[in-house]
């Protein structure tokens, strides 16, 4: 589905990942592994045409490392971004509703939220509420919601799990787990290495800018001391 | 005593009304692309030609020359964002400021070379000059319609960007507009509408300034748009209900400084509003609206 060949990412001059590869078939959830600074968000951004990049990017047989960011998202691609980004001045409806930006069978999408409210009954009694005014956690599921609401072939989940409390981290990896479970491909990039090595079915991990080791959970855990100091995940 | 106070609190509601007007067209794009638009003034200027052109073209209907003017003028601004903002969108905004200021000069200098540099009456507004007398208060229709129709395009406003998706969207991007495009949303679509809307404003205060004044000429819209930015400023730049509060903030104390004021400090009118301003300003720094900034902090 997604196959990212030769990739680098630039800032300016200054090159923050170095022609890394990948692939994430249909229905899979891969993960991006890795310390701060490791170059995941980077990656993410680079799917999304939001940074510059060289390499290809080819997104259901088509390459989309040349067209706009837009057109990346009516292709089907979707961002559950870092640090949630609500639109805090928009109550949680109205976030729900712009996240359906690109559907034509609004009808359908309209019901959607509605199905939404029912998997969140939290964010129901606060439809009409600003966004902003929600918990972190709120937010988290409102962003993944959101997300989801352009019914996208990809989930791209940047940091689900960042700056929550423990049992809400729970909570959120127990919500990517439905989806998964529901077929949606995910591309999970996390600091969490636990907890997303878990859940995923294939893993990269990143390290300044470049794949230092891949494979399924227990190839990961093979790797023993590297992975200890770079994830913080026990053998 | 009671008839001047009402006299003198409709002429603050007209004054501001057209500050109102203007500053929330500035605000409107600023809230999206983070520009300060001084060409504006020009926008509106455009606005004031068009209803001097369509007079002479013999379109005595003021409804022509109404629907005229604001179409020109939304005209215009597309047309502004098209060929000098959309390439120095992603600039910084230092870049953004100076190129407004040199769409305003340029428009100006043209507006001179190819038109006059007199003003040029234009006359045919002639329902917006009936005397209106309420009692003891004599009021002109002009402040009647001015306030109303300030206060109908707010409202129109509003439900735009309440109820509809673009004006959902626009509020969006107003907070983080990167997250709008990322939501499929066409970056073009939405700053195109924004800089629409503030046409649209700007035709309608061009025929209200031009009701008021009877002529027009090329720096029409500079000195209303100065004082708008003053407007956006004190209500909080980037807040439409800020520019809105800021414009009739600002009628008002003009309006009451002329009261208050002996008549030997008339001309001293703008230096006591700006004082105000000023004062106001050290309390709320960020102006009496600001709006929130919550951005996040990667892609």
């Amino acid at each position: 589905m997604l196959f990212v060949n030769n990739l680098s990412v630039f800032y300016g001059k200054i090159k923050v990942v170095h022609n890394i590869n990948f692939t994430i078939e249909e229905g899979s959830c891969v993960s991006l592994l890795g310390p701060n600074g490791a170059g995941k968000t980077s990656t993410i951004s680079s799917i999304l045409g939001t940074v510059n990049s060289t390499g290809t990017i080819n997104f259901c047989n088509e390459d989309i490392s040349k067209i706009q960011t837009e057109e990346r998202i009516k292709l089907g691609i979707s961002i559950a971004p870092e640090g949630r980004r609500v639109f805090s001045n928009l109550s949680v409806y109205e976030n729900l509703y712009i996240g359906s930006a690109i559907r034509k069978d609004r009808e359908k999408a309209d019901r959607e939220i509605e199905e939404w409210f029912n998997v969140f009954p939290i964010l129901h009694e606060r439809k009409d509420q600003s966004a902003g005014t929600l918990s972190g956690g709120e937010q988290q599921m409102l962003t993944i919601a959101r997300a989801l609401m352009g019914n996208p072939k990809i989930l791209l989940l940047d940091e689900p799990s960042l700056g929550l409390a423990p049992m809400i981290t729970k909570k959120v990896f127990e919500l990517i787990e439905k989806l998964k479970a529901k077929g949606i491909t995910i591309l999970l990039v996390e600091q969490n290495a636990t907890e997303a090595l878990k859940l995923a079915d294939y893993s990269y991990i990143l390290n300044s800018g470049k794949i230092i080791a891949h494979g399924d959970r227990n190839e990961i855990l093979k790797k023993g001391d590297l992975m200890s100091s770079l994830t913080g995940v026990e053998n | 005593m009671i008839d001047y106070v009402v006299q003198q609190t409709l002429n603050a509601l007209s004054f501001g009304a057209e500050y109102a007007l203007i500053a929330l067209g500035l605000a409107i794009v600023f809230s999206i692309m983070g520009l300060v638009n001084f060409a504006h003034g020009e926008v509106i200027a455009i606005g004031g030609y068009s209803m001097m052109v369509m007079a002479a073209i013999a379109f005595k209907n003021p409804i022509i020359i109404i629907v005229g003017a604001i179409f020109a003028a939304v005209i215009m601004a597309i047309f502004l964002e098209r060929i000098a903002f959309r390439p120095v969108r992603y600039a910084d905004a230092t870049t953004g400021l100076l190129t407004a200021f040199g769409v305003s000069l340029i428009l100006q200098n043209l507006f001179l070379l190819l038109v006059s540099p007199r003003p040029i009456a234009v006359t045919s507004m002639y329902f917006l000059d009936w005397p209106i007398k309420l009692g003891t208060i004599r009021i002109s229709s002009l402040q009647i319609f001015e306030t109303l129709a300030t206060l109908l395009a707010i409202l129109l406003l509003v439900l735009f960007l309440k109820r509809s998706f673009l004006g959902i969207a626009m509020r969006a991007a107003s907070l983080d507009f990167e997250m709008v495009r990322l939501m499929g949303i066409r970056a073009n679509r939405v700053i195109a509408t924004a800089f629409a809307i503030s046409g649209l404003l700007a035709g309608i205060a061009a025929i209200f300034i031009i009701a008021r004044r009877g002529a027009v000429d090329p720096t029409l819209g500079f000195n209303p748009v100065l004082k708008a930015f003053v407007a956006c400023v004190v209500g909080g730049f980037g807040s439409l209900p800020g520019a809105v509060l800021g414009g009739f903030l600002l009628g008002a104390l003009e309006v009451g400084m002329l009261v208050i004021l002996p008549q030997s400090y008339g001309g001293m009118k703008d230096a006591f509003v700006f004082a105000v301003i000023a004062i106001i300003l050290v309390w709320r720094p960020e102006g009496i609206l600001s709006p929130q900034k919550e951005k996040g902090d990667k892609i």
